[in-house]
């Protein structure tokens, strides 16, 4: 359904046509220690060279006492202090600059370390205890327009803002600065973000205040772009498709005209082509539900994934839908997206999306209209792999050994026999990716903002998708829509309401109701082969890069949920698939692998990695389990190798000690066993073993907490003068069918010291003092 | 004045705010038009809304007070139509979709609405008709639209709709490539119409231009078996177990997969038996 908002078009003209140099919400150094920042050297705090880097850090509306401040500043200070540096490499397109503050209650404005404006501020020298000329209102907004007095390279934007006296409660400070182009001068104003790749071509995308040719300079290096990709049709909205590339290569380019150049090469400035289809290539993919609102929210959770990734290439952003609120118009699109938000990962990590309602709100997808479908370039032909969809709406396409799936759960048909499920059908049924992530808007388990009992796309997205990508061995399943975080187990089979779920039933595998955490519960496992061959995959929602919403978040099928902030990072890696859940906080709060080892198969031989199993196999879900050990005595000696001391030494948690049957003398100890950890010795009615103290020693000593299990066992002639007897118990004794005989604490007839008062007593157990 | 006034208006209904989910842009409105019950905008917005919210009672409630309000546009009436059809009462839907289409002959949403509601009056040669159109006059239309007028043509009892269902379908690819869900459905009309020469050709296509092979073969197979030809559908139902013999493991044991080869074998024994 689409809705437009003509109204208000004019703010679009108005918000595009200028650069944005500063954008509202940006970063600034600040300092708020109640004086003035002190010179260092002849340098002063608002020139170019001033060292700021001691300077406290945060996004604006920086100030204090309105509680709408995305970074709070010490209410102390009477004057705070802010710098922003950032690179004009063209400033000579410029005529003017435009400026808008937000202030409370005075400010003024250096550019490279010369005022050129005053807001509200007495005239002469202006010093930390400088008030206010008068009370501004609440988040005043001046404008003003200056000339261009940018450099080549770095400036600096500095700002001193005054409070009106002293008893003034609160200090306010955002602003925003753009190039006003001179006539006839082209510059970006959105881009460049990546579309469309494969193992061969890119498409590069990027906007321009005039109608220019597209002109894209790419090479191996920033500084050796030898070769160039155009296109001579004068356009404002640039879809370069460029061709004939190595696959899994890196590319670094350049945007221009044929007389300018908009976008000057640097390190960050790359495309990576995807590997061949087929081959086994690392992947790293950032997930974003929900990310539109434009706001600090969706900042912090960018943040947080920038420092998480560090340098590490991204190979791919995955919008889950609802990526500008609240209708996906561009000009929503633009602050969502586009502008102080990802325009600089996305410049080099290629650009996916499913439709979320809000896009919807604006676009049609039967005629695959609106800025959602003017905005994207998605692959409707089977051009990046996998089956022509005809439709931007629903596509898909490969990373080397990975198949992605994306669909529209918000305007096409959803039901079984309907275009996108036959053509789902036919792209599951093409693909030979060893993996196959599916995505689309309304998630198909969800106890969030939204229910998936009661929510008409939701339950269908359930009901009729989820069988098909079953049958074919869907591996992971990523959505929005509810804000917050929520995910499952591995599940298999489960299409009805969130109270028929059964753990037992709908969780596939001995760690599928798990964490999925190797390091505890064990990783998920899928069979690639076999009776259980393709079953299993994990249902996300995670519809909180933007905003939180809170909701029941009691869907049994989750294994972990939270109503928070975040993103998700996905990595692929041969046989190994991780998703991580990323806090806004830089925390990572949830986490999961799943394997899929293709060289398994149910009932051969593994290795289980614990060398206290023998006869490791593979189960059906290819999940490595091996029995516990059974270790065995095969002779009646004190020690050494084939001995019960030995054994007993040898054996690992839970283990359980046999004896041959060449073990038929009575086994003499010199010295007392001491038990370390949970074991059975267990002998067989028909082959009665016999443990002898020799009337020199006891027998057992068992730790705490450990438990000591004696079957069919006669033990005889174990002598201790403290804590006397044939064992003595600090953990937990079990004797089943056992004999005492002859067992003495000095000269008193004692069977056992137990302090632990811990034992258990089955069959006959008998104690004898002759 | 004016400008001022519209800013709050758009501050009110949360434009300028960039959080919001339908039921808070909702309620946002809901204030709004307490404020200004005059603006007749506000309505149309909360109507649309509405309908998304699917509480189309609601909706009719707003777009009734825009045209008691005289504003008088194509949304009001696309949205007026749309209410209707969710509350199931088609005849008015198609009353207030035909003025929508005289205020905005372009307006491809109204088009298509007035599809779905000649479809479910029966009316399936105007429907095809206007599918059609829809078709033609979207730049980039979906291949639903191609589906929905075959559909509609196929249902057409007119002598002179003979023929269309396919046609519209061959038109789709040529303007979209070829696309297997159009192909498909395709060889469906092409069977309805007993004209299975043609259908075999089509699914011959298909076999030559598809990656996995199985489920072709077995759907040509069972065109075989409606011509009567056993030899060449026991062929293909051979290279259906064949193509899915030769996938990788991993992709052949596929519940899927292995549901395919069962129907497959299963065919094949009867054919045999």
């Amino acid at each position: 359904m689409m809705r437009l908002w003509v109204v208000n078009i004019f703010l679009l003209i108005a918000h595009l046509s200028y650069a944005q140099l500063i954008p509202l919400g940006s970063t600034w150094r600040y300092y708020d220690l109640g004086m003035e920042p002190p010179n260092q050297s002849s340098t002063e705090w608002e020139d170019l060279n001033y060292d700021d880097s001691t300077w406290d850090t945060g996004p604006a509306e920086l100030g204090y006492g309105d509680n709408d401040e995305s970074t709070v500043i010490a209410s102390s200070t009477l004057t705070g202090y802010f710098r922003h540096v950032f690179t004009a490499e063209d400033p000579g397109d410029f005529q003017s600059l435009n400026l808008s503050l937000t202030y409370d209650d005075g400010a003024v404005i250096y550019l490279n370390g010369i005022e050129r404006w005053r807001v509200n501020m007495p005239g002469g020298n202006i010093n930390y205890n400088t008030f206010a000329s008068s009370t501004s209102s609440e988040n005043a907004v001046a404008t003003t327009t200056i000339n261009n007095f940018l450099l080549t390279g770095e400036n600096v934007l500095a700002v001193e803002v005054h409070q009106r006296s002293a008893s003034s409660t609160d200090i306010s400070f955002n602003f925003t600065m753009t190039g006003v182009p001179l006539p006839g001068v082209a510059v970006i104003l959105r881009g460049p973000y990546l579309q469309k790749a494969n193992d061969t071509s890119m498409v590069v995308r990027w906007r321009t205040n005039l109608p220019t040719v597209s002109m894209v300079d790419y090479g191996d290096s920033p500084v050796s772009l030898t070769q160039t990709a155009f296109d001579n049709v004068l356009k404002t909205e640039h879809i370069l498709f460029i061709d004939s590339l190595e696959a899994q290569t890196k590319y670094f380019y350049q945007v221009k005209t044929t007389t300018d150049t908009l976008l000057f090469p640097d390190s960050s400035i790359y495309f990576k082509t995807y590997p061949i289809p087929g081959e086994e290539t690392p992947l790293t993919a950032w997930i974003l539900g929900d990310c539109g609102t434009g706001n600090n929210n969706a900042r912090n959770v960018r943040n947080a994934y920038y420092n998480y990734i560090g340098d590490q290439h991204t190979d791919m952003v995955l919008f889950l839908g609802d990526n500008a609120y609240n209708d996906g118009t561009d000009t929503e699109y633009q602050t969502a997206l586009f502008q102080n938000m990802y325009e600089h990962k996305l410049r080099n990590s290629v650009t996916w999306s499913c439709l979320g309602n809000h896009d919807g709100n604006s676009a049609n997808s039967n005629t695959q209209t609106g800025p959602y479908y003017t905005i994207f370039t998605f692959p409707k032909e089977g051009e990046c792999g996998g089956v022509a969809s005809g439709t931007e709406a629903y596509y898909s396409y490969d990373f080397g050994n990975i198949h992605f799936l994306v669909l529209d759960s918000h305007e096409s048909d959803r039901s079984v026999g309907g275009p996108m499920y036959d053509w789902c059908e036919e792209d599951l049924m093409n693909t030979m990716a060893k993996w196959i992530i599916a995505y689309w808007h309304h998630p198909a388990y969800s106890k969030g903002s939204h229910s998936s009992d009661t929510d008409t796309q939701l339950k269908q997205m359930r009901e009729n998708f989820l069988p098909l990508f079953e049958s074919h061995g869907v591996d992971l399943i990523l959505s929005g829509h509810s804000h917050s975080y929520e995910r499952t187990f591995l599940l298999n089979g489960h299409y009805g309401l969130s109270t028929t779920f059964n753990t037992a039933t709908h969780t596939v595998g001995v760690t599928g109701s798990g964490s999925g955490h190797q390091e505890d519960d064990g990783a998920y496992y899928k069979a690639p082969t076999g009776p259980e061959s393709g079953n299993g995959a994990v249902y996300i929602t995670t519809g909180s890069a933007g905003k939180t919403e809170s909701g029941p978040m009691n869907h049994p099928a989750m294994y972990y949920d939270a109503v928070s902030l975040g993103s998700c990072v996905l990595t692929v890696h041969e046989d190994t698939l991780n998703i991580s859940y990323l806090r806004q906080t830089g925390a990572v709060d949830d986490h999961f692998t799943l394997i899929k080892d293709e060289d398994c198969v149910p009932g051969a031989a593994c290795s289980d990695g614990d060398s206290c199993t023998v006869n490791d196999v593979f189960d059906n879900y290819c999940y490595c389990r091996g029995e516990s050990n059974r270790r065995y005595v095969s002779n009646s000696e004190n020690e050494g190798e084939g001995s019960l001391r030995d054994a007993i030494s040898f054996a690992c948690e839970g283990d359980t000690i046999f004896f041959l049957t060449s073990v038929s003398d009575t086994i003499r100890l010199d010295s007392q066993i001491t038990v370390s950890q949970d074991i059975v010795i267990n002998a067989s009615v028909s082959n009665p073993i016999i443990l002898s103290g020799q009337n020199i020693t006891r027998l057992f000593y068992i730790e705490p907490t450990v438990q000591l299990t004696l079957t069919n066992l006669t033990l005889f002639g174990g002598n201790e003068p403290i804590d006397g007897g044939a064992i003595l118990n600090d953990g937990i004794l079990a004797l089943v069918n056992t004999l005492f005989v002859q067992n003495m604490q000095g000269p008193i007839p004692k069977a056992w010291t137990n302090r632990s008062e811990v034992l258990v007593k089955q069959g006959n157990n008998y104690i004898r003092l002759e | 004045m004016e400008t001022g006034w519209l800013f709050y208006l758009l501050m009110a209904t949360g434009y300028f705010l960039p959080h919001g989910d339908d039921h808070e842009q909702i309620v946002a409105l809901t204030k709004a038009i307490a404020q200004f019950p005059d603006s007749t905008e506000l309505y149309m917005e909360r109507g649309e809304l509405y309908l998304l919210h699917e509480d189309p009672k609601a909706a009719l409630a707003d777009f009734s007070t825009c045209v008691q309000s005289n504003l008088i546009n194509s949304r009001v009436y696309l949205g007026l139509s749309q209410s209707y059809l969710y509350l199931n009462q088609p005849d008015s839907a198609l009353t207030y979709i035909d003025i929508a289409l005289q205020l905005d002959q372009t307006n491809l949403a109204a088009l298509e609405t007035k599809g779905l509601i000649l479809t479910q009056l029966s009316r399936f040669c105007e429907s095809a008709e206007i599918y059609s159109l829809l078709s033609s006059s979207a730049q980039q239309p979906s291949p639903s639209i191609y589906l929905d007028a075959s559909k509609a043509w196929l249902k057409c009892p007119e002598t002179n709709a003979n023929g269309q269902a396919s046609l519209i379908l061959i038109e789709g690819m040529s303007k979209m490539g070829r696309l297997h869900v159009l192909e498909k459905e395709l060889v469906r009309v092409y069977l309805h119409e007993k004209r299975y020469e043609e259908a075999l050709e089509v699914q011959t296509e298909i076999i030559q231009h598809w990656e996995s092979k199985s489920k072709p073969y077995y759907e040509r197979a069972e065109i075989y078996l409606l011509l009567g030809d056993q030899k060449s559908a026991k062929d293909d139902l051979n290279q259906a177990i064949l193509s899915i013999d030769q996938l990788p493991a991993r992709k052949s044991s596929t519940p899927a997969m292995v549901t395919l080869r069962h129907k497959i074998i299963s065919l094949l024994k009867q054919l045999e038996g």
